[in-house]
């Protein structure tokens, strides 16, 4: 599902230089930004651990009681963000991801998200400060605290097969909005 | 003399081109070009190439590609780094370093313009383009087999990303057969046991492993994996990649109907995007040159007919023709239930249509293990009665009976060896 939201650039929104009025030229005229975010994707995996060194290379350090960092398949959600012009940034938070039925509807489970990550399209996904200049077009990316699998499974009879959907209350511009993901499934073990 | 309107009729049906013939170089670029700008034609060829759109791999795809303003088409597009594995960059990593990965992206920017390059672009793909981080088989690689150059084919060292460096796997890890040092492109990895890969993972990190699924691993055996995503252990075997023009399906399971390039495209860049956890989607340029490339991809030479061929040839055409119908001996889905083969793959929640396709024969002599489990391990065994009693013990699961495909164990011993000797030059 679309967020479309229109924002005014003044004070209260964030806009660049809106706290240097004394020795700036008068503020602009107030400008409409318009903000458009989607989900990309989403995987439904586990929860990992940081990496061990070395990035994900095999570094044969695996706590106890987790899923080893490397081959643990990280539960994630990927975002499009687009801002139209107008000049300075707006702010944008998740307040809150949540799991659901994807044919009821009913909430599942909340998934904490985590590192903020923006694509780059020469360093792919680095750190993100959560904020969206405009205009931009970022693709952004979210860690997850993984479904709790044994609870979904004590739910469903047909658990391999079920889809979910990913709900995302954001605020963005001091505007809270939600974003809703299409179905999407338990990661499979092998990809083929 | 013409007339004036004869030779105006003449020259505006001289303008109209002629329709490419399906199949031909030409009609898979028009394809090739609606692929890549078009994204109704995108929308469009997945849904037409669903054979069921009640399995997980169709329902996703439905709700997710093709949507040009939502879902998987608004991905960043990630054009890797990456290079094979070879010696030194191993040693880096075991020795508790990362190995360079000086590589330039895998791909330059440019569109090929003829068939000859975007087969050479998509062999670049088929080899090197990341489908994942592989943490098993860079734990086990020393064990799989290397090329010429002593690089270990579809095993890579890339940028993943995130920026790290990462050892991960293409196509070709599976795709490929090594043998002394020759690569052979196609031909399904069948010494490759991705099972034990893991299970010598666990072991020898310490990394936790539930008993469950430590049985499960044990029981794939070399050649085969389990891609069914449920509870039940039922592996399957890595096919042939022979022919792929021929047939009217892809994959065993007949999920996909093969309407053209598009199809095959479209099933490549999804299943790209999904193994890299939907953080990022593959150039299409690319995953049209690895469509092209695939099917460039040249089966094993056929072997000269004996008399016993022939004779088999002839029993061939009575008795297996009608199903393995096509040019690459390939042919129509089948009803699971009539071909009596164990129906997990067929039924699963995965991948499922409730029918098998018909196998392609191209290299038949070299794809034991046989059926689409790769349950049994030589022609003989397949065409033989004794595997449908309950006192067999020659399958690669265990003691018991192997049902299904009965067709040509009811034949005589001569007709049987005659068939063989058939199959024995396709």
């Amino acid at each position: 599902m679309r967020l479309a939201l229109t924002l005014s650039t003044g004070c209260a929104l964030l806009a660049t230089g809106c706290f240097m009025e004394h020795s700036m030229p008068p503020d602009p005229p107030i400008t409409a930004i318009e903000v458009d975010a989607v989900i990309s994707g989403a995987t439904l995996g586990d929860d990992c651990p940081e990496s061990g060194v070395d990035g994900d290379i095999d570094s044969g350090a695996c706590p106890a009681d987790a899923p080893c960092p490397s081959f643990c398949q990280q539960s994630n959600v990927q975002l499009a963000i687009t801002t139209s012009e107008g000049g300075g940034v707006v702010t944008w938070q998740v307040m809150r991801v949540t799991l659901h039925d994807s044919e009821t509807g009913e909430e599942l489970q909340e998934l904490a998200p985590r590192d903020p990550r923006v694509w780059s399209e020469s360093d792919g996904y680095g750190e993100w400060d959560e904020l969206l200049p405009a205009p931009s077009e970022l693709s952004t990316s979210y860690d997850l605290q993984a479904p709790d699998w044994n609870d979904l499974q004590s739910r469903s009879s047909d658990f391999w097969s079920r889809s979910y959907q990913i709900q995302m209350l954001v605020e963005v511009g001091g505007v809270e909005r939600t974003l809703v993901s299409s179905a999407v499934y338990r990661v499979s073990d092998i990809d083929t | 003399m013409r007339s004036p309107l004869a030779i105006l009729l003449l020259a505006a049906l001289g303008a109209c081109s002629t329709p490419a013939e399906p199949w031909s170089d030409a009609w898979m670029l028009e394809e090739g070009e609606r692929y890549l700008a078009d994204p109704v034609a995108r929308r469009a060829g997945l849904l037409e190439s669903m054979e069921s759109r009640d399995n997980i791999y169709a329902r996703e795809r439905i709700a997710n590609y093709g949507l040009e303003s939502s879902g998987w088409d608004t991905l960043p597009v990630w054009n890797p780094r990456s290079e094979t594995l070879t010696g030194d960059m191993l040693d880096a990593v075991e020795g508790g370093r990362s190995p360079s990965v000086d590589a330039a992206p895998l791909w330059d920017g440019e569109t090929p313009v003829t068939m000859a390059a975007w087969v050479a672009l998509g062999r670049e793909v088929f080899f090197r383009y990341p489908l994942r981080a592989d943490p098993y088989v860079a734990h086990s690689v020393r064990e799989l087999a290397r090329d010429e150059s002593g690089a270990w084919p579809g095993v890579l060292a890339f940028r993943d990303v995130d920026g790290d460096t990462a050892i991960g796997i293409s196509c070709a890890l599976c795709h490929t057969s090594v043998e002394a040092g020759v690569v052979s492109i196609g031909a399904a990895r069948r010494e490759f046991d991705y099972g034990a890969v893991r299970l010598a993972y666990h072991d020898e990190t310490g990394a936790p492993l539930s008993e469950e699924m430590r049985a499960r691993l044990s029981s794939w055996g070399p050649g085969r994996a389990d891609i069914t995503a449920d509870e039940t252990t039922d592996p399957v075997a890595i096919p042939d990649l022979f022919g792929l023009r021929e047939q009217s399906s892809l994959t065993q399971a007949g999920t996909i109907r093969h309407t053209g390039p598009i199809a095959l495209a479209i099933r490549q860049e999804t299943q790209y995007l999904h193994a890299n956890h939907q953080r990022s989607r593959p150039p299409r340029e690319l995953m049209f040159a690895l469509s092209m490339f695939l099917y460039a991809i040249e089966p094993p030479p056929p072997q000269g007919m004996d008399e016993a061929a022939e004779r088999g040839a002839v029993t061939f055409g009575r008795l297996c023709a009608s199903c393995h119908s096509n040019a690459a001996f390939g042919g129509p889905l089948i009803e699971a239930r009539a071909v009596g083969t164990d129906p997990a793959l067929a039924n699963g929640a995965a991948r499922g249509t409730g029918v098998y396709r018909t196998a392609p024969l191209l290299g038949v002599r070299d794809a034991a293990p046989y059926l689409h489990d790769g349950t049994l391990p030589n022609l003989e065994a397949l065409l033989g009665r004794a595997r449908l009693r309950e006192d067999y013990t020659g399958g690669t699961r265990g003691p018991g009976a192997i049902e299904g495909h009965e067709y040509g164990t009811f034949l005589s011993a001569s007709e049987r060896e005659a068939l063989i000797a058939f199959l024995r030059t396709l």
